[in-house]
């Protein structure tokens, strides 16, 4: 193969994974937006939700992409219920540290407990396709990475009709936007934390269903992966979920595009542009909105 | 007295953390009235206001809305119970469409089954709003932020709406407008208490006023008493209106 087409499908397989960060990313905006916390243990549930698709697959020979959709009402329940139980006291504080550190908290326990239970090892979902591929335009296309980026669309195009038909959907934006004028037109403020908090608990599932299917995992990778869905949340912006989904696919880009050119060097790539976007363009992070005034 | 007031304030005291704002401010809105709160910057008319929607507690005090305390509610639970409060400096969603904004002015759920009719009477009252009603609200231009603000209040069916500062930055034609407005209002039954440092217009419009100096109520009377009298007009007044 030359040269050229091997950076082709380099670039392909990291526009595929890449959609997987952009996932994650709006889970995280959906929390920042309503709750003012950078999620930290959004890698963590990504990594518990593949475990739930791994030990469905191994124990009761649940395919993965069938188990999304259990996955997806479940994972909405534990958001529920764990917005109630662990945040709904700190969501109401001025000050946002303590919910921040429940997360941190959080991802940590989570960290160990699963190692505790699992063991260390990594763990893969081995199916008849998992290592199987198509051609398209000259290409060797993963089946698996095809599909996570499928599911990541629809998961995408899911959460912007949420927001953009519902009533709830609507006082999730409005939160986002203004939590003052939100709270001001009588929008509850714990339900709509619940409703974002429990989505973005449901995006961490589906993200892990197919981190699964396509990689392996380990209990420890969720931090890294947090920090992944923070830059691609850096690098498109944040609220808008779109966005995040372009930062995800920049993302998977730019690492693909520099472990080629610069082989071993893919996160540290990544870190350095996250930097240099903060360093540049905090606004991409920060700023919520822009105000007429 | 024939009718309970429809709001009743009485003793408030209210602030942030340990630096309190209002000392022991009583003021009462008739059924149907127009009550002005005028003052000075830093006179504590914000927070009397975020007090009584709900985005403050009071330190001390009674607030009886429409026969029930309503002190230290949240916020929606007072929306709810028909008091809606137009924030200074409009607070619109301005990266949602107008439509939208409205909507989410009938978010409570005893509103909610009424929203198409009170979209009806919105648009109707700003036939510009109904032409703009797919655009950004952050697009439009101050007068119609201020109109669609107002709007967004009245779909929540208010008994009481306040309005903090709806002249704020605008100018002075547009001004007119937004006043003429509110009148309309009024005159369709909604009782109001509106906040402005536009101290010769609030007074003008308005039944009854209240002035507001660090905190405390220094003087109230008719609007046209107030705004005759001359020493009210130096001390508190002339210097702003």
């Amino acid at each position: 193969m030359s040269g050229l087409a091997i950076l082709a499908e380099l670039l392909v397989n990291g526009v595929l994974f890449g959609a997987m960060y952009g996932v994650a990313a709006i889970g995280l905006s959906l929390i920042f937006g309503t709750m003012g916390i950078i999620f930290l243990a959004q890698g963590a549930m990504i990594v518990l939700g593949g475990y739930a698709a791994y030990w469905a697959f191994r124990l009761l020979g649940v395919d993965p992409y069938v188990m999304l959709f259990l996955l997806l009402p479940g994972s909405l329940l534990v958001g529920s219920a764990m917005y109630q139980l662990l945040f709904r006291r700190a969501a109401a504080m001025q000050d946002k540290n303590t919910s921040l550190l429940i997360a941190v908290g959080l991802s940590f326990m989570l960290e160990s407990v699963m190692s505790l239970a699992w063991t260390p090892d990594p763990r893969s979902i081995t199916t008849g396709y998992s290592s199987g591929s198509f051609q398209f335009l000259g290409m060797n296309w993963s089946i698996t990475r095809t599909a996570g980026f499928f599911v990541a669309l629809v998961a995408t195009i899911g959460v912007t009709q949420f927001l953009r038909r519902t009533m709830i959907g609507k006082a999730v934006r409005a939160t986002s936007e203004d939590m003052t004028s939100a709270a001001l037109v009588g929008i509850p403020p714990h339900r709509v934390n619940m409703i974002a908090f429990a989505i973005g608990i449901a995006l961490a599932g589906i993200a892990g269903c197919t981190l699964a299917a396509t990689y392996t995992i380990d209990p420890y990778f969720g931090f890294l992966l947090s920090l992944k869905a923070l830059i691609a949340l850096a690098l498109g912006g944040l609220g808008h979920v779109g966005g995040a989904l372009a930062g995800g696919i920049l993302l998977g880009l730019i690492e693909s595009g520099s472990s080629y050119l610069l082989p071993g060097w893919g996160d540290a790539v990544g870190y350095a542009v996250f930097l240099l976007v903060l360093m540049f363009r905090p606004q991409g992070l920060f700023v919520r909105t822009v105000t007429k005034t | 007295m024939a009718n309970p007031p429809l709001l009743e304030v009485r003793g408030l005291c209210a602030g942030y953390g340990d630096s309190q704002v209002l000392w022991d401010v009583s003021l009462a809105v008739p059924q149907g009235g127009l009550v002005a709160i005028v003052g000075a910057n830093g006179a504590g008319k914000s927070t009397l206001l975020k007090t009584l929607s709900g985005l403050l507690r009071p330190m001390a005090g009674e607030i009886v809305f429409d026969g029930r305390s309503i002190a230290g509610m949240p916020p929606q639970q007072i929306v709810a119970a028909g008091l809606s409060h137009v924030p200074e400096g409009r607070g619109l969603f301005s990266r949602m469409t107008v439509l939208e904004n409205l909507q989410l002015g009938a978010y409570p759920a005893q509103v909610r089954a009424r929203m198409n009719e009170s979209l009806q009477r919105i648009f109707e009252l700003f036939p510009r709003l109904a032409e703009r009603r797919e655009q950004r609200a952050g697009l439009l231009s101050g007068g119609e932020q201020q109109m669609l603000a107002i709007g967004r209040a009245v779909m929540a069916c208010p008994k009481l709406l306040i309005l903090d500062e709806p002249s704020m930055g605008l100018a002075p034609r547009i001004v007119d407008e937004v006043f003429r407005f509110v009148q309309t209002l009024h005159a369709s039954g909604v009782t109001l208490v509106l906040v402005e440092q536009n101290i010769q217009s609030a007074l003008r419009l308005s039944d009854h006023a209240y002035v507001l100096k660090t905190g405390r109520v220094v003087m109230q009377g008719g609007g046209a008493e107030l705004l005759a009298d001359a020493e009210i007009r130096k001390a508190y007044i002339g210097s702003l209106g």
